[in-house]
């Protein structure tokens, strides 16, 4: 009978066995979003050119690396911050023209305000080519900047930073961080308001003067168009450099002006994280190149315009244009400045349709083929601000083709951003 | 001078409540040569005997209210010679025949006896002596009788002649002494009085004489209080006679030292107090806490005695040799304690065999114990190889969930005893949680953080000998004593527990299997050691008091660590106190422990029935989230991932809780005392609901509302569950439970053994594996959390709070402190999930905590230049970015008010306000029109002289509580715009604010008190004064 006991004791815990888990209690901590409209900072133009180190005074206009031939204009014009100019306003262009010597050529850039993370894609520590990286601070803080460079082989360098002090500039030679780079791309990460950017890529083939322009940051993206990919010659080859931070497989198409154009070789790339990959543009006039991608990709294309060596019989010189792929879905407002010279206004798009930009209260259009590349060529005031916010991708060119010197210079986004970074309580005991 | 004969006066006072008034009378009437004069002195009408008085006897009705007195009527009423001989006669003595002759053949020979006394023997055994002669301590509060109670008389004080004081009961007298020495000093009842009376006529030029061969029957009634009809025993009269014992040390000690004596005596009965808990005498308790009073009482009479004493005349040097020196007392306190001893000894002494039997299981049981505890200290140590070095270098154990464990003594006890918690912005404290319970840690060189992390460590084998002790009260077997222990220490959930830092939980495994042990012997179920003929030693269990205290002890702590089991727990105790017979009483009370522990929070339960819930299951201490899991689940131990371990051990591993399982089904089938396997099957499942349930409950938020809160956690049912089967299991495990042949039955007994011990094996080496996946993220590191710029100003008179910001994938972490790191060892779970201070009921507001800065700390991350405002109202000073964290290192550094203080190792910091002087930013401030100023504050207090009318601003979450004065006028409490508390100062002059917690430090009191009481009488001191029919079963 006393068993009797035994089954209830038995059949009570089998009873409470049966019992399924309940819904977990516990509540995540409240994340509190905050969201910060950055103050409106100056844009910052890089300032004048520098010639390499190992410069050559001879006496004579050919044989030196310098030149007293040199113009420089920033429009609109600013305050100096060291030796570039602070501008306060939402865009600024700045040119350079050198005649002759190791950095002969146009050299243009549109002046950039600070941002937290950006990507300049080119440039050269090769033997010959010299990388100058100019970071500037125009707000009335100390930012410090965190490079990284990647190279063929991915990250080479990811511990070196610069600090800057308020209104300060500060220059630094990738060739003197990471020699022998035949191709490469900077990230600069700061964090605040951040910093302005930009990138000399000089390069020397030997005497000649093989080309000089600025690198403008550039942004990642799953979907890029680079207005200015061509033209392409034998002599003078245009390339693309790529790179996915994370890695991605990317889809390139030739834009020509009736439409896409073939590309040699394949066309689908597997993007190495971090790893940069640079290819060659098949021969071609004016082009566009798009560049599809499964994750963000940052990309840049060099194109060149040869011209005979001033010094070497029978020798090429070349000067080149660095410009930066510009998000396809990009709609915010974006605007550059007409500088002085032969401006050729070149919009690329996947879709066709007609791109209008805004010049200083006249309209203007231009057509674009479905994956094609258009050109206008401008006859407006210098200082003219173009503005537009349609999802094309453009760029000025200028070139001065007695001289065989090119350059262009991108639109600059002048829309602020928001900040937007969340915030929760959480228990803080020492990191391991 | 001497007479050539000796007269003799016997003069018996009775109260007429003795009942051996008669056989007293008789006997003084008998002896050879009688008295010259027998006088009965009655205090109180007496009805003559049948035959009416002697002839004999001068009957006389005196007004007397004691011996003293009655004696002194007596006198006054019969004039005689000063030479005459009183012999003073209590109507409980009868003197053996011959004592007169004895004591007269003395008195003649010793001219200068003042006193001659006799031998007391005991009334039924005159063989046995009660009393030859006393003396006391050179202090005087110890009466030291110069026999051993009980001793045989054997002839061996014959020679005894000179003491210090005789029991005057008994004694002739010289009458000129008497009248000299002006009576009895009968103040403390008299119980010092024959001592008194001694030394007086030492000092007066008398000796003091015993008489071994004079023999007096004593049954010595006022002693073991039957005058009166009390008949409580010689416990009734402890009080009033010691108090006594400290009377007469005041009157004989130099006049100097009275306070001491008086403080001594005060002293002196607090520390008895202490010992009577521990052997669990209330009474005696009681009448120990009442000696200081009865001193009191009779203080009035102590210069009047003092004065006599110092009419008496000097102290010499005979009676200083007889005072009992400090090996005297010691040989004294020796023979009392040891002859207890001895006599309890022999009354259990067990034969020759018997004792042989016994000594070779002790040595076995001590060799298993050993191998046990070597292999249980063996896996610990395997089980988290980096932690003992760690701790020897006095790192401390930290993890995300249980935060810092480097919290100083001093801290740890400030938070037990203010009610005011740091949780959030400081909340209204519910109890103190597990703070009481870590405090003797934390006060051990070392500090918390070595000997918390030692606890963590060690928990499996500190497990484990709780579990052999548990499973002992069941089971004699030492393979499965060795077996529940293993496999209780091993319980994978238990190792989970420590591996995550929920020390409730691992507290709970740890202690629980005590309270059982505990209460299976304070209701006598434990088993007696095995003898080789079936039967056990001792032959009949009697219950424990001091178990019945140890089990409360047990349960007040695993109550204290886990709230969630009270109800259980006490259901327990008061179905167990039923079956306990005569016990019972006892074995209820060990429920008073756990429900007082537990005070505060069922005060708040009936304050706020709707949040029963939330105060039934918090959880004290560290607590976290984790995945849910079902009941059967739980009972296969809940292994999720094992990582890179054989498989044939993760098989183990996972088959061991099937195999215990099955171990207690089987058992509990076959087992024959199915009450306690019912008993342990309902706590199983009883504790595996409340494991399941708990699950879906959210706690409280440690760090305030909107920050995270963890769901309840299973560990402390679990082990409950786990303690359940094993009971289940050991009481079922008895020689002869079934009818099977012998060989069969060893068979069978050996195949199970082995089946649990490969089980328990396997696991073991299964979770010391170096590929097990960890079970938790606790891993030492150095004490040193936050930048030392950052602590300096924690530790200021100012108290500044710190606000750390961590980078975490996208978003930002970021945490208040008022410590060095997060510390949620000392917190109690004060708030319900909703944020609502669980000791104000759930009508009351959620307290502001550091999510209410989300916003502020966003946009300072962010960038923007948001005002630090925000920060300094709550008292936060100091800025620090986490080590690693460098990106938000760069945004703070450029917001412009906020001031670098350095960059460390441990993070960047940066100060908020100003670096001196009033701009400093504080826990307290006075805010007034013509400035701020910092008020220095304490944890729950602060005071300032205001200058000006204004208003003080504490950083802390307003609370009803809170209050302030202004030179002594309450002041208001004005609302604040972040919800600090705050008050309106209308005029200039000395403000004191403080926090009133005096119902928390009652309910606190409260609990330490009676948790100190049970610990203490847990202690098994045996009381001499028990009774021998008490030790009878």
């Amino acid at each position: 009978m006393r068993i009797l006991l035994t089954v209830i004791g038995l059949a009570a815990l089998l009873g409470a066995a049966t019992l399924a888990a309940p819904e977990p209690g516990g509540q995540p901590g409240a994340s509190v979003e905050a969201s910060i409209d950055p103050v409106r900072q100056p844009v910052v133009c890089p300032g004048p050119l520098e010639v390499p180190v190992g410069a050559i005074v001879s006496g004579d206009e050919d044989l030196d690396s310098g030149s007293s031939d040199v113009t420089r204009e920033t429009l609109p014009s600013g305050e100096a911050l060291g030796d570039g100019t602070a501008v306060d306003a939402t865009q600024a262009v700045t040119v350079e023209r050198v005649a002759s010597g190791d950095i002969a050529g146009l050299a243009g850039a549109a002046c950039t305000a600070p941002a937290r993370d950006q990507w300049l894609v080119g440039g050269s520590t090769a033997l010959g080519s010299s990388a100058r990286l100019v970071l500037s601070n125009p707000t009335g803080s100390a930012v410090r900047a965190r490079i990284e460079i990647h190279g063929a082989v991915g990250l080479v360098e990811d511990d070196r930073s610069v600090l800057l002090g308020p209104g300060a500039q500060e220059t630094l030679l990738l060739e003197s961080v990471t020699p022998e780079l035949p191709a490469l791309a900077v990230h600069v990460v700061a964090q605040g308001v951040g910093v302005s950017a930009a990138l000399q890529d000089s390069r020397l083939d030997g005497f000649t003067a093989a080309g000089t322009d600025w690198v403008s940051p550039s942004a990642p993206a799953t979907e890029l168009v680079i207005p200015v990919a061509g033209p392409s010659a034998e002599e003078a080859v245009a390339t693309l450099s790529l790179l996915a931070p994370d890695g991605a497989d990317a889809t390139l198409t030739l834009l020509g002006e009736e439409g896409p154009l073939p590309w040699l070789g394949d066309e689908r790339l597997a993007l190495e994280p971090g790893v940069l990959t640079d290819l060659q543009v098949p021969v071609v006039g004016l082009a566009a190149v798009r560049i599809e991608a499964s994750d963000p990709v940052v990309a840049g294309a060099l194109v060149r315009v040869a011209r005979d060596a001033a010094v070497l019989e029978g020798a090429v010189a070349l000067d080149q244009a660095w410009t930066g792929g510009q998000d396809a879905a990009d709609a915010r407002a974006r605007a550059a400045v007409v500088p002085d010279g032969d401006v050729t206004l070149v919009v690329a798009s996947a879709a066709a349709g007609t791109f209008t930009v805004d010049a200083g209260g006249h309209t203007l259009t231009v057509d674009v083929a479905e994956d094609g590349v258009a050109s206008l060529p401008l006859d407006l005031e210098p200082g003219t601000v173009l503005t537009s916010s349609a999802p094309f991708a453009w760029a000025l060119v200028l070139a001065d083709p007695e001289a065989g010197f090119v350059t262009t210079i991108e639109p600059v986004s002048t829309e602020l951003e928001a900040t937007v970074l969340e915030a929760a309580v959480a228990p803080y005991s020492p990191a391991p | 001078m001497s007479p050539a004969r000796i007269v003799v006066r016997a003069v018996v006072v009775s109260d007429g409540r003795s009942p051996h008034l008669f056989a007293a009378v008789d006997a003084v009437l008998s002896q050879d040569p009688a008295p010259d004069e027998v006088h009965l002195a009655l205090t109180a009408p007496v009805d003559p005997p049948p035959g009416g008085w002697d002839s004999r006897l001068r009957v006389e009705q005196v007004d007397a209210r004691d011996l003293g007195g009655a004696v002194d009527a007596v006198l006054a009423d019969s004039p005689g010679e000063p030479a005459e001989l009183l012999w003073i006669l209590h109507d409980d003595m009868a003197p053996l025949p011959g004592a007169l002759a004895a004591l007269t053949a003395t008195a003649r020979k010793r001219r200068l006896a003042g006193v001659v006394g006799a031998a007391h023997v005991q009334w039924d055994a005159p063989d046995r002596l009660v009393s030859l002669g006393t003396t006391t301590t050179r202090v005087g509060a110890r009466r030291i009788a110069l026999v051993e109670e009980d001793d045989v008389d054997q002839g061996q004080y014959a020679e005894r002649d000179d003491v210090l004081a005789v029991s005057l009961g008994g004694s002739l007298v010289r009458r000129e002494l008497w009248e000299t020495l002006g009576g009895l000093d009968t103040a403390g009842e008299g119980w010092s009085s024959s001592l008194d009376f001694s030394r007086r006529a030492w000092r007066a030029g008398y000796d003091v004489v015993a008489v071994p061969a004079a023999r007096i029957r004593h049954s010595q009634e006022r002693l073991h209080a039957r005058r009166g009809g009390s008949g409580g025993g010689r416990r009734a009269t402890y009080s009033v006679r010691r108090a006594s014992e400290w009377y007469h040390a005041l009157v004989f000690c130099p006049w100097w030292a009275v306070p001491f004596v008086a403080l001594w005596a005060l002293l002196g009965s607090l520390a008895r107090a202490v010992l009577r808990v521990a052997q669990n005498e209330p009474q005696l308790l009681l009448a120990d806490l009442l000696v200081p009073w009865r001193v009191i009482g009779l203080l009035p009479r102590v210069p009047g005695a003092r004065l006599r004493v110092h009419r008496a005349g000097r102290a010499t040097d005979a009676e200083r040799r007889l005072l009992a020196g400090p090996r005297d007392v010691a040989r004294h306190v020796r023979a009392l304690e040891w002859g207890t001893r001895s006599r309890v000894q022999a009354a259990e002494q067990p034969s020759d065999v018997v004792r042989a039997e016994l000594a070779t299981a002790a040595r076995r049981r001590r060799l298993t114990l050993v191998a046990v505890a070597i292999a249980l200290t063996a896996f610990s140590i395997a089980l988290h190889p980096t932690w003992l070095a760690a701790l020897a270098q006095g790192q401390m154990l930290t993890g995300a969930t249980l935060g810092i464990t480097d919290v100083s003594l001093g801290e740890l006890w400030d938070r037990a005893l203010t009610g005011w918690s740091s949780q959030a912005f400081g909340a209204p404290a519910l109890d103190p949680g597990l703070s009481l319970l870590l405090v003797p840690l934390a006060a051990i060189p070392g500090g918390l953080a070595a000997w918390l992390g030692a606890v963590l460590l060690v928990a499996p084998l500190l497990a484990g000998l709780t579990a052999w002790a548990a499973a002992g009260a069941f089971t004699r077997s030492l393979p499965v004593r060795a077996l529940a222990a293993g496999a209780y220490a091993v319980g994978p959930i238990a190792l989970e527990s420590s591996a995550q830092g929920r020390v409730a939980a691992v507290i709970v495994h740890v202690v629980a299997p005590l309270a059982v042990l505990g209460l299976a012997r304070a209701g006598a179920w434990h088993r007696g050691e095995a003898l080789p003929d079936g039967a056990e030693h001792p032959a009949v269990r009697r219950p424990s008091r001091s178990a019945a205290m140890g089990a409360a002890a047990a349960l007040a702590v695993v109550v204290i660590a886990a709230p969630v089991l009270l109800a259980p727990a006490v259901v327990v105790v008061l179905v167990a106190g039923g079956f306990a017979g005569r016990a019972r009483w006892r074995v209820w009370g060990a429920a008073i422990a756990p429900i007082v522990v537990s005070g505060a929070a069922l005060a708040a339960t009936l304050a706020a029935p709707s949040s029963a819930l939330a105060i039934g299951v918090r959880e004290p201490g560290p607590s976290a989230t984790a995945p849910s899991l079902s009941a059967a689940e739980l009972l296969l131990g809940g292994i999720g991932e094992t990582g890179a371990v054989p498989e044939p051990m993760v098989w183990v591993l996972r088959t061991l809780p099937i195999a215990l399982l099955a171990a207690a089904a089987i058992a509990a089938v076959m087992g024959r005392r199915r009450w306690v396997s019912l008993g342990a099957l309902a706590v199983a499942a009883a504790s595996l609901v409340i494991a399941v349930q708990v699950q879906g409950v959210t706690l409280s938020p440690d760090l305030g509302a909107g920050a995270p809160a963890a769901a309840g956690w299973y560990g402390a049912a679990m082990s409950a569950v786990a303690l359940g089967l094993l009971v289940t299991v050991c009481a079922a495990w008895t020689p002869g439970a079934v009818a099977w042949p012998v060989a069969a039955r060893r068979a069978a007994s050996a195949l199970a053994i082995a089946v649990v011990g490969i089980g328990v094996l396997g696991s073991a080496a299964a979770q010391a594996w170096p590929g097990r996946t960890a079970l938790g993220d606790v891993q030492p590191q150095g004490r040193d959390v936050l930048p030392l710029v950052a602590t300096l100003e924690q530790e200021t008179a100012l108290s500044q709070r710190v606000l750390v910001l961590d980078q975490a994938s996208q978003a930002i972490t970021f945490s208040v402190l008022s410590e060095d790191g997060t510390e949620v060892v000392p917190t109690a779970g004060t708030l319900s999930s909703s944020g609502v201070p669980l000791a104000r009921g759930e009508g009351a507001a959620a307290v502001p905590g550091p999510a209410d800065l989300g916003e502020t700390v966003a946009a300072l991350a962010a960038g923007g230049d948001v005002s630090l405002d925000p920060l300094a109202a709550w008292g936060i000073g100091v800025v620090v970015a986490a080590p690693g964290a460098e990106a938000l290192a760069d945004v703070l550094s450029q917001h412009p008010d906020l001031a670098l203080m350095g960059s460390a190792e441990r993070g960047t910091s940066w100060r908020v306000g100003g670096a001196e002087g009033d701009a400093r930013v504080s826990r307290a401030r006075f805010v007034s029109p013509q400035g701020d100023q910092p008020v220095a504050m304490g944890r729950t207090a602060g005071e300032l002289d205001a200058p000006e009318a204004g208003t003080l601003v504490i950083a802390e979450a307003a609370d009803e509580r809170w209050a302030a004065t202004l030179d002594g006028a309450e002041l208001d409490a004005v609302e604040d715009a972040f919800g600090r508390q705050a008050f309106e100062v209308p005029a200039a002059g000395h403000v004191i604010a403080s926090y009133d917690d005096r119902e928390y430090r009652v309910w606190f009191w409260a609990g330490l008190v009676t948790l100190g009481w049970v610990l203490v009488a847990a202690i098994p001191v045996r009381s001499r004064r028990v009774t021998r029919e008490e030790r009878l079963p």
